[in-house]
């Protein structure tokens, strides 16, 4: 597999090797050329020293130094011809030595063309090797800029932008051919989870589905024996198919109140399986709040008169207000808030339902009874499925449960909160909030929304 | 009037036809299988038709869409009595039908709910 690593690795070690040697050649040219030049400079030296000397007198270090130049030339026709004017000058004879010297100077000047034209030719050559040397870090730089953008980062932005997709929901994408190397193993990797999770939401969705179903089936074939149970028990109170004595009918209610019990414990489960499915679609819709408050309560008048409770009403913002909800849903939540409260209320007590614009925006409605209220330790618990309050109630409606539940998961789909204050003896306040509402008298929309 | 009740559990047929005969004094004529409620609705003049949602044979919704397409004039109204309660199935229903009742039902309400539907799609 050809990785990013290696790529890198390789390249750079190449264009290190190739600087070096490149650098190796130059520097070899240019010492050339400096031996050269020194020789030059030498030869120019000697030509001074020779053309002063005088035979008649005797200078033994110029001799010296004439001998140590004619050591170390290596070209053997110079040699000889330094050697000859030496002779000469030890002869002392004049003439020839002059002689001598005009041989060695012509001889000195074929070597400076020699010399100068060798000068010049590699220190050309190391110029060339030089700018190459310098070249092949910067070729070298290029390549990783290029590399480094078009090989790594767009991949990597590509791959993070998928990502960022993929949080929106966005689960379909797949990489089509993702490359032999490590960006290749991200897609890669990134293609098996996105399929792991697609596959994970199809399951999921699926026992969803299952669930919805199962309810929906169990609730209907609970349904078809409570018919008849509930036909017969009908048919039997009513007295259609014949007399019956006063502790039959009692028994006869019991049975009627329980098996109503079951019903509305059957379409509570419904609802509920439901909502949390999310199959609950909400249509939502701007409503006269106070209206559907008075409408609310007139419907549990005739429970709450059984009962011996007042409903009170008490809405301080007027007959103008309008709240974006689901009323029928709102309505099913406030009723069964009321009812709770009357069920615990003492008779000739009264039941509170009031609205209030809490300070940071939306209203909150709130149900207030003076029954025994709930101890902190179930206020918590209240909310959850198939857990009821217990103690002191008239048992003129049994509940079934859930409707608390079923109210806490309605406000959430409004967006709203709900909650209970209570001490134990002083009665229990329900309240739940929500958000989207407005006055419609001053045109202007106030509409909140919650934080 | 006379109805065709078409429902397959026995006891619901046994306290919807007690009611109707002897609360609202209609004739009831029974169908235990979607199928034979068709056919029975198809040769007879009913003035209503009370049909159960599921059935054996054919269901509720089928039965009623062949009986309207098929059926000569004067057709009976439709009223559907079913355990389903799902938005869609209701929605399917009342676009069918006059009427719908959710079971359970209240047996001391049958007659004054049917009469309710009629007068609903008389006015």
């Amino acid at each position: 597999m050809k990785t990013i690593k290696a790529t890198i690795n390789s390249v750079i070690f190449a264009l290190l090797l190739g600087t070096l040697g490149l650098s190796y050649l130059a520097f070899q040219d240019y010492q050339i050329t400096e031996t050269m030049q020194n020789q030059i400079s030498q030869s120019l030296s000697v030509r001074d020293l020779v053309k002063e000397l005088n035979p008649a007198k005797k200078d033994p270090t110029a001799v010296k130094k004439l001998r140590e130049f004619k050591n170390d030339l290596s070209d053997s026709e110079r040699r000889h011809r330094v050697s000859n004017m030496i002779q000469a000058y030890n002869g002392h004879n004049r003439n020839l030595y002059d002689t001598r010297v005009k041989e060695f100077e012509k001889g000195e000047q074929d070597f400076f063309i020699v010399a100068q034209w060798t000068i010049k030719k590699f220190k050309n050559s190391a110029h060339f090797y030089a700018v190459l040397a310098m070249s092949f870090p910067l070729l070298g730089l290029f390549w990783l800029f290029y590399f480094f953008n078009y090989g790594l980062l767009n991949p990597l932005q590509g791959l993070s932008q998928r990502m960022m997709e993929f949080l929106t929901d966005q689960y379909t994408f797949r990489f089509s051919s993702p490359a032999n190397n490590e960006i290749g193993n991200l897609e890669r990797t990134f293609n098996a989870l996105a399929q792991k999770v697609l596959n994970n939401i199809d399951e999921l969705q699926s026992l969803d589905r299952a669930k919805s179903e199962f309810v929906s089936i169990a609730s209907h074939e609970l349904r078809t024996p409570l018919t008849s149970i509930k036909g017969s028990l009908g048919l039997l109170s009513s007295q259609i198919v014949g007399q019956i004595d006063e502790p039959a009918q009692e028994m006869v209610l019991i049975a009627e109140q329980e098996t109503d019990r079951l019903v509305r414990l059957i379409n509570d489960m419904l609802d509920l399986a439901k909502i949390e499915s999310r199959s609950l679609t909400l249509e939502k819709n701007w409503v006269l709040l106070d209206s559907l408050l008075h409408k609310t309560a007139q419907g549990l008048h005739g429970f709450a008169s059984t009962a011996q409770v007042e409903i009170r009403v008490e809405n301080p913002l007027g007959e103008d207000c309008e709240v974006l909800m689901d009323s029928d849903r709102i309505q099913q939540v406030i009723t069964n808030l009321i009812s709770n409260a009357i069920k615990f209320s003492p008779p000739g007590s009264h039941v509170d339902l009031s609205v209030n614009q809490l300070l940071d925006g939306p209203l909150e409605i709130s149900i207030t009874d003076q029954g025994p209220g709930i101890s902190e330790e179930n206020q918590g618990l209240i909310f959850e499925k198939f857990r009821q309050a217990t103690g002191p109630s008239n048992h003129l409606v049994k509940g079934t449960g859930l409707g608390l539940a079923i109210s806490k998961a309605l406000i959430e789909e409004h967006e709203g909160l709900i909650g209970v204050r209570s001490q134990q003896g002083l009665g229990s306040t329900f309240y739940f909030t929500l958000p989207q509402w407005r006055k419609i008298s001053h045109q202007q929309q106030c509409q909140n929304e919650a934080a | 009037m006379k109805i065709l009740l078409a429902e397959d559990d026995l006891n619901i047929v046994k306290i919807a036809q007690l009611v109707l005969e002897k609360v609202g004094g209609h004739e009831v004529t029974v169908a235990t299988d979607g199928s034979l409620a068709l056919d029975l609705a198809l040769k007879n003049q009913f003035d209503l038709l009370i049909l159960d949602g599921m059935m054996p044979g054919l269901p509720g919704v089928e039965v009623c869409q062949r009986y309207q397409s098929q059926g000569s004039a004067p057709q009976a109204s439709v009223i559907f009595l079913s355990a389903k309660s799902s938005p869609k199935d209701i929605e399917e229903f009342l676009s069918l039908g006059i009427g719908y009742i959710q079971k359970p039902f209240e047996p001391n309400r049958l007659c004054q709910l049917i009469d309710d539907f009629i007068a609903k799609k008389a006015a």
